[in-house]
């Protein structure tokens, strides 16, 4: 018995950590999967009004394109934040990462997203 | 003007000779062809000397003549170099403000075509899905190097 309240307990606790990443990092992250998966509405969900009338199909096919070159979609990390407040993202897949570097408005909405091929590739 | 002034003088000094009481005459033959001699000798050589100094003040004036002409052409000829070296640098300048206006053209002309290749949204603006953005590298020595790389995306960073 007081080994199945010690798993719950850890349970809660893992589900908590992972509860822990920041709006901003899940933000990239949920743009990131959208722009992976050629999803427009789903992209565009979290951009200002004014950015997301500017995305189009075929520049979100191109920037799709450009993650599926480096193969499956893992997941980002943050790597830092500049000082005009863009955030900066290492995209991770199966072969190679990306750049990530993300600007938020007042409200949490995206006024920015941008992708820079990692000086490795 | 001071030799005919003496050579006046000398005149006027041996007519006044002639009015003045003769002494007895002595016919000596022999001193009056010497005198006659002398005197024909040092009007010869007053001459002679007269002439020389003319001569030499007319070379004077000639040698400073042709010194002053060698310095008006030394002037004209570097006037004249300097003039020509004008009108090259002139034409130089004008060279390189063709040279200019041609790149200024070229420029224009290929951020033209750059626009042109760029996507353009619904409404006809151009996007700036492809551009050019700073991105922070740290260095070796614990600085940091800003590197323009390019960046696909919407919105500026």
């Amino acid at each position: 018995m007081t080994s199945i309240r010690a798993l719950a307990v850890c349970c809660c606790a893992v589900l908590a950590l992972a509860g822990c990443g920041s709006s901003e990092s899940r933000t990239a992250d949920d743009v990131a999967r959208a722009v992976y998966n050629d999803d427009i509405d789903s992209a565009t969900k979290n951009f200002t009004p004014d950015l997301a009338k500017t995305v189009t199909r075929q520049e979100l096919g191109q920037l799709s394109d450009l993650m599926h070159q480096r193969g499956d979609y893992k997941g980002l990390k943050q790597t830092g934040t500049e000082p005009d407040g863009a955030y900066d993202f290492e995209a991770d897949f199966s072969n190679g990462t990306l750049i990530v570097k993300m600007k938020l408005d007042s409200s949490g909405k995206v006024s920015g997203y941008r992708v820079i091929p990692s000086p490795s590739m | 003007m001071k030799l005919s002034r003496i050579l006046g003088v000398s005149v006027i000094a041996a007519m006044l000779l002639t009015l003045a009481p003769q002494g007895p005459v002595s016919a000596d033959g022999a001193a009056s062809t010497r005198n006659i001699i002398l005197g024909g000798a040092a009007a010869a050589l007053i001459i002679i000397n007269h002439n020389k100094q003319v001569h030499a003040h007319y070379a004077q004036d000639a040698a400073n003549e042709a010194s002053l002409a060698a310095q008006r052409d030394d002037a004209q000829a570097a006037y004249t170099s300097e003039k020509k070296a004008y009108d090259n640098e002139a034409a130089l300048v004008g060279d390189l403000k063709r040279e200019v206006s041609y790149q200024h053209d070229q420029v224009v002309q290929l951020q033209r075509q750059v626009s042109m290749l760029q996507p353009h949204d619904t409404s006809g603006h151009a996007t700036n899905f492809v551009a050019q953005t700073t991105l922070v590298h740290p260095t070796s020595v614990g600085g940091e190097q800003q590197v323009a790389v390019t960046s696909y995306g919407w919105g500026t960073i």
